[in-house]
Parts: C-alpha cells; sequence; structure tokens
C-alpha cells in the first residue's frame, strides 16, 4: 500500500505539533551544522575559490607530498665510538615517500600491528582464565589514560638510542655493544601501538563478551574442536568489533598531531596543517594546507562511515531467547608460560608511556637515561609559575563551559535519536557520533578559517582578534559530545520507553513527561558521560595546540595546558612541569574512567554503533 | 455510530503488515477484548488508539471527535501497560498522582482522589511504598489505580494480567472487570489468552495477521466461529480433514476415509468436492454410544490424562485420532473399544485452507 501524501503531511504535522521534539532536534541540529559541518566545509569552498585543479596538479606533482623515489633508509646501522667504546648503533627510521604516501604507511604499519595485538590480547583476556588475569586486565587499559605530549615523550626518552633507558640497559648495565634506538616514522609507529591496541582490545572485547555462551556450547555439543569455535563463530562474530577498532586506530593515527611533533617527524600530512599555523593568517589558507586538510578529513570520514555501515549490516540480531556470558575457559600451563612471557612483558612495556609521566612530574631533571631527585617543585609551579597557573585556569573554565553545552546537546540528541523515527533524527544521530572521526586538526583549520572571516570575524569568537577561548571552548563542545551522547543514550534505551508514553497518557507534555518520568532515571548515565567529557576537554591536544597560541603566550593568555604542555615540552626548565600536569591529567582520567565505568557498568570509548 | 470508531486503519512496519483495514465499532461503557495470537497487531492498534502510533491510513474516532493525529495527552483515553509501567523513583502515592497533578487539581483533591482509588483497588496503607516493595499484584493495581483516578473516558489495558501468575490472574480478571463495570468505563482490553478474554469481555474481536476474524459476543465466538482460524483458536479442536460429498440446507456431508461425518456447514462458499476442515471441539463428543445414526463411530482407548476437572482421553477412531474431554475421571481400560458419537450442530465443517498463527 502506497502511503498518500495527506497521510505524510498529517504525520509531519503531527510530529512537529510537538514543541519538544522541534527543541530537541532542531537546536543540536543547527549547533552541529554551524560547527562542525560549515568548519570541514569552508577548507573546500576556500579550496574551490583557488584553482582546484592546479592545486592538485601542484599537491601530486610535488616531491614534498608524493614521492615514488624513497629518501632516507629504514633502519640505520652503524659502529661508533660512544663513551669511549666501540659500539654499534641500530636506528629503526623509516623511508619517506612525500607526506601524503608516509601518512598511509605509518597508519596502515600502526593499524596493523595493533590490530593484531589488540585481537590477541582480547582473545586471551575475555575466553581464558588463568592466575593474575585481572592484574593483567587492569594493566591493559593503562594506555586509555594519557597525557598529551608528556607520554609520547617518554616514548621518545625511553628508546633514545643516546640517552634512552633501553639503550642503558643493554649497553651500560649488560655489557652488550649495541644501542638501539626507534626515532622518525619508526618513532612515531612505535608511539602510536602503545597508546592505541587499547581501542582494539577494548572494542574486540566488547564484541567477544556480546557473544551468547550457548552459540559455542552448541558448537561444542556438536562436535567442534576449540580452534574451530575460534575460527567459525568467535572471530566472525567479534568482527564489527575487529572492524570498528581498525578503522578507528587507522583514523587517529593518521590525524594525530603529537607524536609527529615528539619526534619532530614534519613530513606528514597532519604534521603539514599543523605547521600552516605556525603562521596562521597566510599559512592556514595556503594551497597546500587546505589540500591536506580536505585530504584528512575525506579519509577520515570515508573510514568511519564506511565502517559504521558495515558494523550496522553486520550486527547480528539477538535471535535466541536471553543470554548466557562467556565461561572462561581453563588456560593450560603452556599457555600460562606463553601468556607471562609474551603479553604481561607487551603490557608493561605499553605502560611506561604512564609510568615514565609520573617519573617525569616527580624528578628534578630527566636527560640522562635515569632520572635525578625526588621533587614537588614541578606541581608548585602550577601555582607560582602564572603562564601554567592561567592555562590550568583556562582549561578548566573552557571544560566546565563545554561540559554545560555538551550536557544539554547531548540529552535532546539522546533524546531524539531514541523517541523520533525518521531521517532527521538519523541524520542527527550520524553528525553526533561522527566528531569521533574528524580530525582535530581539521576542526582546527575549519574554526580558524570560520572564524577569521565575516560575520564572526572581529567578534568574540574570534581567535586572533578577541580570543581563541571560544574558539577552543566551541571545539571541545563537538570533539566531545560523542562520548556523553553515547552515555545518555544508553540511559534513555535503559529506561522503557512505557514510562514516558503512560505520563504521555495521563496528560503530561511531552517535555514534563521527560522530565519527571525519564530524566531522573538517567541521572547516573548523565553523570558518568558528564565526568569522561571533562577529563577528556581537559586533555583535548589537536585544537588547543593549533588555536591556543594564536594571541601569543604572555601573562594573561588564553591558552589550554595541552598548548603549554607542547609549549614547555624539551625546554630546560618546562619538561618535568608538562610531567606534572600529564600525571594529574591521568589521575583525572582514571578518577572519571573508573567512576563513570561503575556507574555506566562499561568503560565511555570511542567505538562505532 | 459508536464510543470508539476504528475505521479502516492500516499500519505497517517496514514490509511487515501489522494492521490490515481494521475497522470496529466500540460500544460506551463495553468492555471490549482484541484477542489474538502474538504479532497479531492488538498492541499496535491499541497503541493507536492511544495516540502512541500513528496509522499509515484509516481514521480513529472517539465520542464522534477525529482523534487520528491528535496528540496522545489530549485524548483522555488511558492506558494500562503490559509491564505496568510504574516510575521506579515514585512512591505509589506519586505514581497515582501524576495524572491529576498534570490536570492541575488541588493538592486535597487530590489526597482526597487518591486514597478513594487505593480503597476501589484495595491497597489502602501502601501510598508511601516504592513499586519494588509491591508484589506483582499489588503493582499491577497501583497501575490501574493511576488510570483510574483521572477518571478516563477510554480505558486501553494492555495484556494487563499478563505479567501475573495463574492463580492471581484468575482473581484478577474477575476484580477488573467488577471494578471496570463498577464505574460504567469504556474499555478496551487487548489479551492472548481466550479464557480471560471470555471472562472479562462484553464483546470480542478475534485478529489474526493484522485483520479482524470476527466479532462477536464471548457465546457466539465460542459456539458461531466464523472461520477456521477461529474455530481453532478460541477453545480446543479437533481437526479432521475430509471431502464435501453433499451439502443439503446448511448441513453438509462430508467424508473421511470412506466414513461419513455430517454438520454445519461454516464457509459460506464451501462446494460439493471441495477440500474441507471439520472441526469437532473435544468437549462435546460422547463415549459410549450405541445405535446405527449420523456421527457415530467405533474406536479404541490410545491414552488417558486426568487436567483437574477433566479427563483428556485419545481415542483412535475410524476417522482419525480424537481428543475427547470427560468430566471427572475416566476409568476404561487403555486398548479397550468405545463408540464415540457427536451432534451435527456441534460440528463446523469449514472450506479447508491453512492456517497460521
Amino acid at each position: 500500500m502506497k502511503i498518500s501524501l495527506e497521510y505524510k503531511i498529517n504525520r509531519a504535522t503531527f510530529l512537529f505539533s510537538e514543541p519538544f521534539y522541534i527543541v530537541s532536534l532542531f537546536i543540536p541540529l543547527t549547533y552541529l551544522v554551524i560547527f562542525l559541518l560549515i568548519p570541514l566545509a569552508i577548507p573546500l569552498t576556500e579550496l574551490l575559490k583557488a584553482n582546484p585543479i592546479t592545486i592538485a596538479n601542484y599537491v601530486f606533482q610535488n616531491p614534498r607530498y608524493i614521492s615514488l623515489n624513497p629518501i632516507g633508509s629504514l633502519i640505520e646501522v652503524k659502529n661508533v665510538v660512544f663513551g669511549g667504546r666501540n659500539i654499534t648503533i641500530a636506528v629503526l627510521k623509516g623511508v619517506s615517500f612525500g607526506s601524503i604516501i608516509n601518512s598511509f604507511i605509518v597508519a596502515t604499519i600502526s593499524t596493523l600491528i595493533t590490530t593484531a595485538i589488540g585481537i590477541a590480547i582480547a582473545l586471551i583476556l575475555s575466553i581464558y582464565d588463568f592466575p593474575g588475569k585481572n592484574i593483567l586486565r587492569n594493566l591493559a587499559i593503562v594506555p586509555l589514560f594519557a597525557a598529551p605530549f608528556a607520554s609520547g615523550y617518554v616514548v621518545k626518552k625511553f628508546f633514545d638510542w643516546r640517552y634512552g633507558l633501553l639503550s642503558y640497559v643493554i649497553n651500560d648495565v649488560i655489557g652488550i655493544p649495541l644501542r638501539i634506538g626507534f626515532e622518525s616514522f619508526a618513532g612515531v609507529i612505535l608511539s602510536e601501538v602503545l597508546s592505541l591496541y587499547v581501542i582494539v582490545y577494548l572494542n574486540v572485547s566488547a564484541a567477544i563478551n556480546s557473544i551468547d555462551y550457548t552459540l559455542i556450547e552448541q558448537a561444542l555439543n556438536l562436535g567442534s574442536s576449540f580452534r574451530k569455535i575460534l575460527k567459525d563463530i568467535i572471530i566472525p562474530l567479534s568482527m564489527p568489533g575487529i572492524a570498528a577498532g581498525a578503522s578507528l586506530t587507522f583514523i587517529l593515527s593518521i590525524e594525530d598531531i603529537a607524536n609527529p611533533i615528539i619526534f619532530k617527524e614534519d613530513r606528514l600530512i597532519a604534521y603539514e596543517i599543523f605547521r600552516s599555523f605556525q603562521d596562521p593568517t597566510t599559512g592556514s589558507r595556503s594551497p597546500g594546507a587546505l589540500f591536506m586538510t580536505i585530504l584528512i578529513i575525506l579519509i577520515s570520514l570515508g573510514v568511519f562511515i564506511g565502517i559504521r555501515r558495515y558494523v550496522s549490516y553486520k550486527r547480528y540480531a539477538a535471535i535466541t531467547r536471553g543470554f548466557k556470558p562467556l565461561k572462561p575457559l581453563k588456560l593450560s600451563r603452556k599457555g600460562i608460560a606463553l601468556v607471562y612471557l609474551f603479553i604481561l612483558p607487551f603490557l608493561l612495556f605499553a605502560s611506561i608511556p604512564q609510568i615514565g609521566v609520573f617519573i617525569l612530574a616527580f624528578s628534578t631533571r630527566w636527560y640522562e637515561p635515569l632520572p635525578e631527585g625526588f621533587t614537588l617543585e614541578n606541581f608548585a609551579a602550577f601555582v607560582d609559575d602564572k603562564i601554567v597557573f592561567t592555562a590550568i585556569r583556562n582549561s578548566i573554565v573552557y571544560s566546565l563551559t563545554a561540559l554545560a553545552i555538551i550536557a544539554f546537546m547531548s540529552i535532546l540528541i539522546a533524546y531524539s535519536s531514541a523517541r523520533i523515527k525518521g531521517s532527521l533524527s538519523y541524520f542527527l544521530d550520524t553528525l553526533a557520533t561522527i566528531p569521533i572521526a574528524v580530525p582535530g586538526i581539521a576542526i582546527a583549520s575549519g574554526f580558524f578559517l570560520l572564524f577569521t572571516s565575516p560575520p564572526f570575524r572581529g567578534t568574540l569568537f574570534d581567535p586572533v582578534l578577541f580570543s581563541p577561548g571560544t574558539a577552543i571552548t566551541i571545539a571541545y563542545t563537538v570533539r566531545r559530545l560523542p562520548f556523553m551522547v553515547r552515555a545518555v543514550y544508553a540511559g534513555i534505551q535503559q529506561t522503557a520507553v512505557e514510562l514516558e508514553e503512560v505520563a504521555l497518557n495521563l496528560g503530561a507534555s511531552r517535555f514534563k513527561a521527560f522530565t519527571s518520568a525519564v530524566l531522573p532515571l538517567m541521572a547516573l548515565h548523565i553523570l558518568g558521560g558528564t565526568l569522561v567529557a571533562f577529563v577528556y576537554c581537559l586533555s583535548e591536544t589537536s585544537v588547543g595546540v593549533m588555536l591556543g597560541g594564536l594571541k601569543g603566550v604572555s601573562v594573561g593568555h588564553a591558552a589550554p595546558i595541552t598548548f603549554i604542555m607542547q609549549d614547555y615540552l624539551e625546554t630546560l626548565y618546562g619538561t618535568q612541569i608538562v610531567g606534572a600536569l600529564g600525571a594529574i591529567l591521568i589521575i583525572l582520567q582514571v578518577i572519571a574512567t573508573v567512576t563513570s565505568s561503575a556507574i555506566l557498568r562499561g568503560y565511555v570509548v570511542i567505538g562505532v554503533r | 455510530m459508536g464510543f470508539v470508531d476504528i475505521l479502516n486503519v492500516t499500519k505497517k512496519f517496514g514490509n511487515v503488515v501489522a494492521l490490515d483495514s481494521v475497522t470496529l465499532s466500540i460500544d460506551r461503557g463495553e468492555i471490549f477484548a482484541v484477542l489474538g495470537p502474538s504479532g497479531c497487531g492488538k498492541t499496535t492498534l491499541l497503541r493507536i488508539i492511544a495516540g502512541l502510533e500513528l496509522p499509515d491510513s484509516g481514521k480513529i474516532i472517539i465520542n464522534g471527535v477525529d482523534v487520528t493525529y491528535e496528540k496522545p495527552q489530549k485524548r483522555r483515553a488511558v492506558m494500562v501497560f503490559q509491564n505496568w509501567a510504574l516510575w521506579p523513583h515514585m512512591t505509589v502515592f506519586e505514581n497515582i498522582a501524576y495524572g491529576l497533578k498534570i490536570r492541575g487539581v488541588s493538592r486535597n483533591e487530590i489526597v482526597k482522589k487518591v486514597r478513594w482509588v487505593l480503597e476501589l483497588v484495595k491497597l489502602e496503607g501502601l501510598e508511601d511504598r516504592y513499586p519494588h516493595q509491591l508484589s506483582g499484584g499489588q503493582q499491577q493495581r497501583v497501575a490501574l489505580a493511576r488510570a483510574l483516578v483521572v477518571e478516563p473516558e477510554l480505558l486501553l489495558l494492555d495484556e494487563p494480567l499478563s505479567n501475573l501468575d495463574a492463580r492471581l490472574r484468575i482473581e484478577m480478571r474477575d476484580e477488573l472487570r467488577s471494578l471496570v463495570k463498577k464505574l460504567g468505563i469504556t474499555a478496551i482490553y487487548v489479551t492472548h489468552d481466550q479464557e480471560e478474554a471470555m471472562v472479562v469481555a462484553d464483546r470480542i474481536a478475534v485478529m489474526n495477521r493484522g485483520r479482524v476474524m470476527q466479532v462477536g459476543t464471548p457465546s457466539e465466538i465460542f459456539s458461531k466461529p466464523r472461520d477456521l482460524f477461529v474455530a481453532t483458536f478460541i477453545g480446543r479442536a479437533n481437526v479432521i480433514r475430509g471431502v464435501a460429498e453433499k451439502i443439503e440446507n446448511g448441513i453438509v456431508y462430508a467424508k473421511v476415509n470412506d466414513k461419513l461425518i455430517v454438520g454445519l456447514k461454516s464457509s459460506e462458499d464451501l462446494s460439493i468436492g471441495d477440500s474441507v476442515a471439520i472441526v469437532l471441539r473435544p468437549q462435546f463428543i460422547k463415549l459410549g454410544c450405541r445405535g446405527d445414526e449420523d456421527n457415530i463411530f467405533i474406536g479404541r482407548v490410545l491414552s488417558s490424562k486426568a487436567i483437574g476437572l477433566l479427563t483428556e482421553v485419545k481415542i483412535d477412531t475410524s476417522i482419525g485420532i480424537l481428543t475427547v474431554a470427560v468430566t471427572g475421571l475416566y476409568q476404561k481400560d487403555i486398548s479397550g473399544a468405545v463408540n464415540i458419537c457427536f451432534d451435527k450442530e456441534n460440528v463446523y465443517i469449514f472450506r479447508y485452507e491453512e492456517v497460521s498463527f
């Protein structure tokens, strides 16, 4: 039966006669169109204003961006005299094929390694039971707590062939005449792997844990071996989690700006965009920067939207009644030995950045392989150093302001996604999810171009003529929105729709029904989401770093802490303060994550739904 | 025109037709049951009447007013949900008072009305409890009280007793009927339980696959089923396949394994030579019959099983294996020969069709 136009009109009239529907749909939609879609579209319009074909030709023919003649060497091995002794140094570096190809190579290698490790750890920790499993489980999520710049700095420090702890142990302690280092692309990849495998691990674990154990029992009952069950049941049913984890790793690694800055590797797309901001008025509008920004947006969104479709197609309907959680299998002695020989050392290895940040925070100096002294002075700088103090105050003000907006928008978005059927609410839901994949550097570029142009030019949005504070705050709201939307949405999903319907039925307006019958039941979810969103606002890096210094960094500046962390890093005076700031951020993240996961019975981490 | 008129209502979810041109008319003060198997569209129909879903086409008219696109809060049609939907963060008093507060009723009046309704549903003294502190039966009463206290024009009940245990369900259905009748409210009662529908309702609409199959009083539905679906869905039935041999004055002679069964012509379009489904209710089959009349067959007892006041006896007869319901205990030996018979007025002969629930 074809639905008549009259009924379509009647239905639309019915929906739009509900003021709360209109508010919950159009306020967030307007907000996200202005502060997400338009900033993302601006680089494209700027590029189209210029001559896009000439620019594309320029980029594709410029060996700086694409080159088929590699420069540099994958690994540099040479014999040198170091500390008065003859030794061999082996430094893993990587070759350059121009920024665009380099970014693809770095992201692909990072993703492959990360995915393999993440799947292995998820399988072992979800399927098997063995002594010390809980310790390993907690260790596995340590990289979730990252201190911008400080964590990466520790990785670089640890793997430096001259002053790194690894080479110190091999050469100076054990006495082997060998020093090992990771620099350039290899350093970036190493740092990405150590910090991002947790994304794959958590996504795959969630997928495995949602498998009904009766499916496995049925296979065992039919005589299947465990290896076959793994191949035929567990892996196929975990594919959405694997795909989501891998694609997010790819996106996060291609857009990452902190590690290229730390390893001083400027031959990557993200760094190209960052560099254009060194001279923002001309640089950000340069054809190369515009092209790179568009490229990184297209790659990220393309991968993300593709994977979202894949995950939604592959989401298997629950056809069994009830749910029986996985019953862990006993791990054999050989298995336990393998876990303690390979998995535990890797997890400890991956915790080096977090441990190192605390060492940095409490030491007087850490230049040589081993840190020197113990001090609390680095924390005293939070008050004594006016620049740092202002940055902390700025970050708290920006984050709290952003949080109020995020909470308001998240409640409206989650409500309309859960309650209003139709393409508009689906579009809003998608729009609220994509910031997970939108590179922070692209948002920063877009905001800069938008807010320095009419009608925003010269207003409180203008990061150059007024202050970067407003732009940074709005960027926080957009970038951290998905975390809270997800938590609030979960709250609405867990509240039976009938509780709201019965209120409507008794004569309450939609707003009244929502606020009196649903909202009080979601309070904990909102609190959980708020905590997580707050700490992720505090540790936001890309926008803070790119826009934070536009008005300069003097007393009374407008930069957030992440900008100061980048600015102070590797300065004689500032590195330890960066460590102290990083340590505080890690502690706050741990508190927020533990509290919210207790409330929400699960981690609020990035994934694809 | 009834108090509630449902005119040609159709609703699809994707490609699934939940309601297919449903037309019903419900009188003022009537308790009207919508009965059907899971997924037949009965809850969708109730939600459309309540305004919680919009139909794809058709109209809902309540008390002469077209409310098809009216907001749920304006309809004065209050629903009691299957899971009762009690707000867990509100006490019994707050749950019941909610609708009155929304209507701007004064505090004194609210207290008076809540007391009145608590007495009505026999929950006095529990007003300060939270829903989790109540038993299933008490929770059900709170849900009902919350709906009744606003004095709705129309009460919509969506399987309100399905979450209760069997004993309580039987107790509550009688109470529910007398309460609704006492208040004179028009009620639409959705259930998949035929016994519940028979006891509670004045009239029943039997639905299957989004369509209304028959509307009538409980006894009409039981004794004059309009088609094979209704005949087999309502009450228990033996269904025997055969072929129509002769049709005369509304009586059909159907051949089954060379034997003739005589019964009522129950399908309008039944013709000689058609494949037929013969429906025999277990309680209308008699045992130990003698003589040479129609509908007497010889059989052998296969098994007997006492179920409460009845004994269910399975008998292998020349027209097939039949289930017979016997009052009290059945003492006959297994494998013993027995004659069975039934009156032609209790045999429904339909044109054969595949019936799915």
